[in-house]
């Protein structure tokens, strides 16, 4: 395990590296001057100067990213322009939305699809298996705003079934205080399931909006998965043994079925952490992804190059999670222990 | 009478006319290791399927039942099968990919007699080491915790067929139970089917290409071509007095001199929707009758062979004796 911990640091350490070689980099490729977007259009010369010597823009680009990589890596993330405030803390500050958003989309994603993929793999040509094909063709297919103004014109607009699609809560809730960060969690944790049912309320939409693109991969990757399996010699074997049909779709079939099911997860999850950008535009949801684009609309460089590595740091984390999953679900992959010849 | 019973078994792909097996019939008595050769394609894990009821999907029963100490197993024209626990399960080819390959093999084991066989925990525990032991498994206790990847394919098959003995078959199908093993462990787990055939008085269908392990093996022979019976007897009787051209054929092949007399199977292909013998347009005899579809003929109290030319062989002979 220490083996298999220190080779995944080391890599770890490696990937993140090249993410903020290429992230400075590219960033300094874009046209315009750093100096003339810190300051703003009406200032000086002279104005611009004492930003130039303030920001460290006068010395050579290898100094600049000597700079920000010993930044970045005592988690320093630079200076937002248009805030001024540390772009870490104004990172870590949103992330709780957009994961509070994102876990509860991937949670009901895999709830609907993994059940469905079972069954439609189960019963392939029946209604059920019929149903899962219709919806992996329609959720690949969506386009996420396109779907998100749909459901926003719906049931917002029409029907007046969930509040305004803006922030976490209507404006009169106060936000509980903050113990994870998700306010759903934090309300029930402080005692009050009003509070958490308002700002459930406030997520229904969002979190619909992405489950219905999310739960696509996910049934297609376990209906795939599991209609293999079924076909293998081994669910073969437990049959002939008399073995009772649940027990084998349960424990013969969907066990060895969860490998590619992981990485698929691990992949919509991956997916999300980038791709709620639109869904967070469109219900003004204050997570990174908003924040991303804003910083991309305000030009707003070290904002932007802050959320392109957190979400790499992220999606670092989720890969070493699911490689320990892969451990766990199938003993040929035992982390740590030594590969037989 | 017989342990196992099948009579007319025919099945099919689902929308399609041909029949994939052709009115077979066979028979086993208990205590029997019957062999049951044929080439590639030839329908013999196709019939174990059928009797387990476990045809693919796209596979579907015509017609046909089986019967295990007089119980119906299968009746294609009512229930379909039937099987019950202790009736009969299969060993297959391939050991390791027939383990499960994340669970414990001693849980394996250890789930036919839970929850097939209905015995508690601690019973079916105790039950399974002694199993594994039983089929020659060295350091049983140890090995009951490994997973599949990390024992040899002998050991793998061993594991299966401790498996089968926990179902404790009255019907035992091994079907090419030692491919892909080498020649001593082959030499061990024929050893040990023998030896379990003694101790349970079980029926074995022993499914195989290998004509040898059948002459050293089995007391009867049932050949199968593309979905028909053409044969079946006593492993000598066959052997030594063929009466199907099929049989013969096979048997030639295995001299290296006579194996280039006929186009192999995959070269002249087999046509599934001929309403006669499915040999004929391959067979050196056939004639006109051949475009029908041979019943079996009996050359002997239990010599049945399924060709028109060993009729009229015998009718001639038979002339000829009233004749002399």
């Amino acid at each position: 395990m220490t083996r298999y911990l220190t080779r995944r640091a080391a890599t770890t350490a490696l990937t993140l590296f090249g993410i903020v070689v290429v992230v400075f980099f590219v960033v300094r490729i874009l046209p315009g001057d750093a100096a003339v977007l810190r300051a703003g259009p009406y200032a000086d010369a002279a104005r611009l100067a004492e930003v130039r010597e303030q920001y460290g823009l006068n010395d050579s680009l290898l100094e600049q990213f000597w700079t920000y990589l010993s930044g970045v890596i005592q988690g320093d993330l630079g200076t937002s322009t248009v805030s001024n405030g540390s772009v870490t803390a104004e990172l870590l500050q949103r992330l709780p939305a957009s994961l509070e958003l994102g876990l509860y989309a991937v949670f009901l994603a895999c709830l609907i699809g993994i059940p469905m993929g079972i069954v439609a793999a189960s019963r392939q040509g029946g209604w059920i298996d019929r149903f899962t094909r219709a919806g992996v063709i329609m959720g690949s297919s969506m386009a996420l705003f396109w779907l998100g103004l749909l459901l926003i014109y719906f049931f917002y607009s029409r029907l007046g079934w969930f509040p305004a699609p803006i922030d976490r809560l209507p404006v009169a809730a106060e936000p509980p205080p903050h113990l994870t960060g998700l306010f759903t969690v934090d309300a029930l944790l402080t005692g009050q399931p009003d509070l958490a049912w308002t700002a459930a309320r406030s997520l229904m939409l969002p979190v619909l909006t992405l489950t219905v693109v999310l739960v696509a991969p996910v049934m297609k990757m376990v209906r795939q998965s599991m209609i293999e399996t079924l076909r293998s010699d081994y669910v073969r074997t437990a049959r002939a043994m008399g073995i009772k049909e649940r027990d084998v779709l349960v424990r013969d079939g969907f066990r060895n079925a969860m490998l590619p099911v992981i990485t698929a997860i691990g992949i919509v999850f991956g997916y999300m952490l980038g791709g709620n950008i639109i869904v967070e535009t469109l219900f003004a949801w204050p997570g990174i992804g908003r924040y991303a684009y804003q910083s991309i609309q305000n030009n707003d460089l070290e904002a932007l190059q802050g959320f392109v590595i957190l979400v790499g740091v992220l999606y670092v984390l989720l890969n070493v999670l699911i490689d320990v999953l892969y451990g766990l679900v199938d003993p040929r992959i035992r982390i740590g222990a030594r590969a037989k010849s | 009478m017989s342990l196992l019973d099948v009579r007319g078994l025919s099945v099919g792909i689902a929308g399609k006319e041909e029949l994939l097996l052709r009115d077979v019939t066979l028979s086993l008595q208990p205590g029997e290791i019957q062999g049951v050769v044929g080439e590639s394609g030839s329908g013999k894990t196709m019939a174990s399927l059928a009797l387990l009821g476990l045809l693919p999907p796209s596979v579907e029963l015509r017609g046909g039942t089986a019967a295990i100490g007089g119980r119906t197993v299968l009746d294609a024209s009512r229930r379909g099968v039937t099987r019950q626990v202790g009736d009969l399960t299969m060993v297959f080819q391939n050991p390791r990919g027939a383990l499960n390959p994340t669970m414990k093999v001693g849980h394996q084991v250890r789930r036919v007699l839970t929850k097939v066989r209905g015995k508690s925990k601690g019973e079916a525990t105790t039950e399974t080491v002694a199993l594994l032991r039983r089929v020659g498994i060295p350091g049983a206790e140890r090995v009951a915790g490994s997973y599949p990847h990390q024992l040899s394919g002998g050991m793998c098959q061993r594991v299966v067929i401790a498996m089968a003995l926990a179902y404790r078959p009255r019907v035992l199908i091994a079907d090419e139970p030692t491919t892909g093993l080498d020649v001593t462990v082959q030499a061990q787990i024929f050893d040990l089917l023998r030896e379990l055939v003694e101790e349970t008085n079980c029926g074995v269908l022993f499914i195989t290409h290998d004509l040898g392990a059948v002459a050293e093996m089995c007391d009867r022979v049932s050949v199968l071509y593309a979905g028909q019976l053409m044969e079946t007897g006593t492993t000598i009787e066959t052997f030594e007095q063929p009466r199907h051209p099929y049989t013969r054929f096979l048997l030639e092949s295995l001299s290296p001199q006579e194996s280039s007399r006929l186009t192999s199977t995959e070269e002249a292909g087999v046509d599934f929707s001929l309403p006669g013998c499915r040999f004929a347009h391959r067979c050196a005899h056939a004639f006109e009758r051949c475009s029908d579809f041979p019943q079996l003929f009996q050359a002997g109290p239990q010599h049945l062979y399924s060709c028109f030319l060993g009729e009229e062989e015998d009718d001639v002979a038979a002339q000829r004796s009233q004749l002399a």
